[in-house]
């Protein structure tokens, strides 16, 4: 890793990771507000909670479920992914295709240097994006208090890292696709396609039982935070997968970008 | 001793060899030039020195070390200047070589005497790079190139983009740096930009040094054009070692390689009022070679 990479990178970001993070935090916190306001409308109408009520009936714990759908929600990842994949297909194929990688490899630098600082802006990035929709969520459920179980800090927090695991495995594949290409728009294309197709997957392979097994080879499907938020089970191994996928495809990014060729 | 050693050096894009075995010495303390058209190979053979492409044959060493497996030894010797730098255009000037010296820390010892060279205030510094001209942000490329007193200077087609008064105070530049021992290799399409700057030159066809020496050794490997006016009309002119004999009237017109008294004394048997020996100029040599190549 090299400071002034990171320190950059970092510098760059200024704006749009705590713009995003912000975003990201007022989802969560957008969403237990509305449920109190929305379960307290139906109450004040005599219909004692409409949104409890049909949670209750699928057997799930009104807000905790609420948060779920919140946290899976396309919005949410959309906009940790728009910063995730930017971040990594920007580190080699956008630098590349800029011209400032010749100039940053022109100085005593090693390309896994260079590309573990970017690696360095990643994790801490992701996190708080994670995090951000946790503590969103916990505030509101703390001024609001809506009706039932209120959230478990400590179980949003574990369904926090269940979420950077994903956005870290979105931001390895967007790193390892950036350092296989040249062109930052095809990169960008490639990743976002990739993604894209890994949640619609997700959902459209579990319709039709002879193509089921074919959920497991998304990502989304090991993205699991519904029991850790109900429960407060930790599903360790989904984890472990998330986990396995972000260091075999991190490690196959580094590979390929200290052999890889750099012509423009 | 040299600084930059290539020998059989190929690179190979598919099935297309952009390197097709190239020899090349560059001597330490000399102003190269390196000569060729768009796509002859220039770039590609700088990013190879550079480190930043792999070669598929042949063996280069820089500064003494492989620049692909060693290559980050010995980059804060060396200074590089790519084809369209890409510099970060949010920050200003300042801040971006700022950047560029802390990636590994060398000291900018250099840096305001390449400023001055350039023409690049502090106001121009103190501005943010997007909003510079072409010429600016590849001024800014060759500050951050040289800031660090390289020992070796890498420079792919530096003059781009650069107007006259400027490109002058940057040639003054790099000869000094010459003149402190730096060694400087440039890539240039303009012929005469290596003839008034370059010790010695190596030109470059289709991934192939075809020609390579010092710039006047060079011309003297070149026939000399002569041009004759004679009193009245004579016969056909001949002369072991003249070509393109072009004859009108009065006058003659030849390329002559050979001995200077052979030349003499043919021109001592002909009634002659006026003659014109001219050297051939780096872009005739250079010419000759892609005249060459078309008519194949």
């Amino acid at each position: 890793m090299n400071g002034p990479v990171i320190r950059r990178v970092v510098w760059e970001l200024r704006l749009r990771l705590p713009l995003i993070t912000l975003l990201v935090a007022l989802w969560g916190f957008a969403l237990v507000a509305l449920f109190s306001s929305a379960d307290n409308q139906t109450r004040t109408a005599g219909l004692d909670g409409n949104i409890s009520i049909a949670f209750r009936l699928a057997g799930l714990d009104p807000l905790a479920a609420w948060t779920v759908l919140g946290q899976t929600h396309p919005i949410l990842l959309v906009a940790a992914f728009l910063f995730i994949i930017g971040l990594g297909v920007r580190a080699v194929a956008g630098e590349l295709e800029s011209g400032s990688l010749d100039l940053a490899l022109s100085r005593s630098l090693s390309r896994s240097s260079y590309l573990g600082s970017h690696v360095a802006v990643l994790v801490p990035g992701a996190a708080l994006l994670a995090l951000a929709y946790a503590m969103g969520a916990v505030v509101a459920d703390r001024i609001f208090d809506p009706p039932g179980l209120p959230l478990e800090p400590d179980r949003m927090l574990v369904a926090a890292m269940q979420a950077w695991l994903l956005f870290l495995a979105v931001g390895a594949l967007a790193l390892l696709v950036s350092a296989l290409l040249s062109e930052r728009g095809r990169a960008l294309g490639i990743a976002i396609g990739i993604t894209l197709v890994m949640y619609v997957g997700n959902f459209l392979f579990a319709l039709w039982a002879p193509l089921r097994f074919l959920t497991r080879f998304t990502l989304f499907w090991y993205f699991t935070p519904g029991p850790t938020i109900q429960n407060g089970d930790v599903p360790w191994g989904n984890c472990a997968v998330l986990a396995g996928f972000i260091a075999v495809t991190l490690g196959l990014a580094f590979v390929a970008f200290s052999r890889r060729d750099l012509a423009r | 001793m040299s600084v930059l050693e290539a020998t059989g050096l190929v690179k190979r894009y598919g099935t297309h060899r952009a390197l097709d075995g190239v020899d090349l010495v560059v001597p330490e303390g000399s102003l190269y030039g390196f000569l060729g058209p768009n796509g002859a190979g220039k770039t590609t053979a700088l990013r190879v020195a550079m480190g930043l492409l792999h070669a598929n044959g042949g063996t280069i060493r820089v500064l003494g070390t492989d620049p692909w497996h060693d290559g980050r030894s010995i980059r804060s010797k060396i200074g590089f200047l790519p084809t369209d730098p890409g510099l970060p255009g949010r920050m200003r000037g300042t801040q971006a070589l700022e950047y560029f010296t802390r990636l590994d820390g060398c000291p900018s010892s250099l840096r305001s005497v390449a400023c001055d060279a350039l023409r690049l205030s502090d106001a121009d510094l103190d501005r943010p790079i997007r909003t510079y001209s072409r010429g600016m942000r590849q001024k800014l490329a060759i500050v951050q190139a040289v800031q660090h007193d390289p020992l070796l200077l890498l420079l792919d087609e530096p003059t781009e983009g650069l107007d006259p008064l400027v490109q002058d105070g940057f040639f003054t530049f790099l000869r000094d740096r010459r003149d402190a021992g730096a060694t400087v290799f440039f890539s240039s399409h303009v012929l005469g930009e290596v003839e008034v700057l370059c010790d010695r030159v190596a030109i470059i066809r289709d991934g192939r040094i075809v020609d390579e020496g010092r710039v006047d050794d060079l011309r003297g490997r070149r026939p000399k054009r002569v041009t004759l006016q004679l009193r009245g009309t004579v016969g056909a002119f001949g002369l072991p070692g003249a070509t393109n004999v072009a004859q009108f009237g009065d006058r003659i017109g030849f390329d002559y390689l050979g001995d200077a008294d052979a030349l003499l004394a043919a021109l001592a048997t002909l009634p002659v009022i006026d003659v014109r020996i001219e050297e051939p100029g780096l872009d005739e040599i250079f010419l000759s070679y892609y005249r060459s190549d078309d008519e194949g």
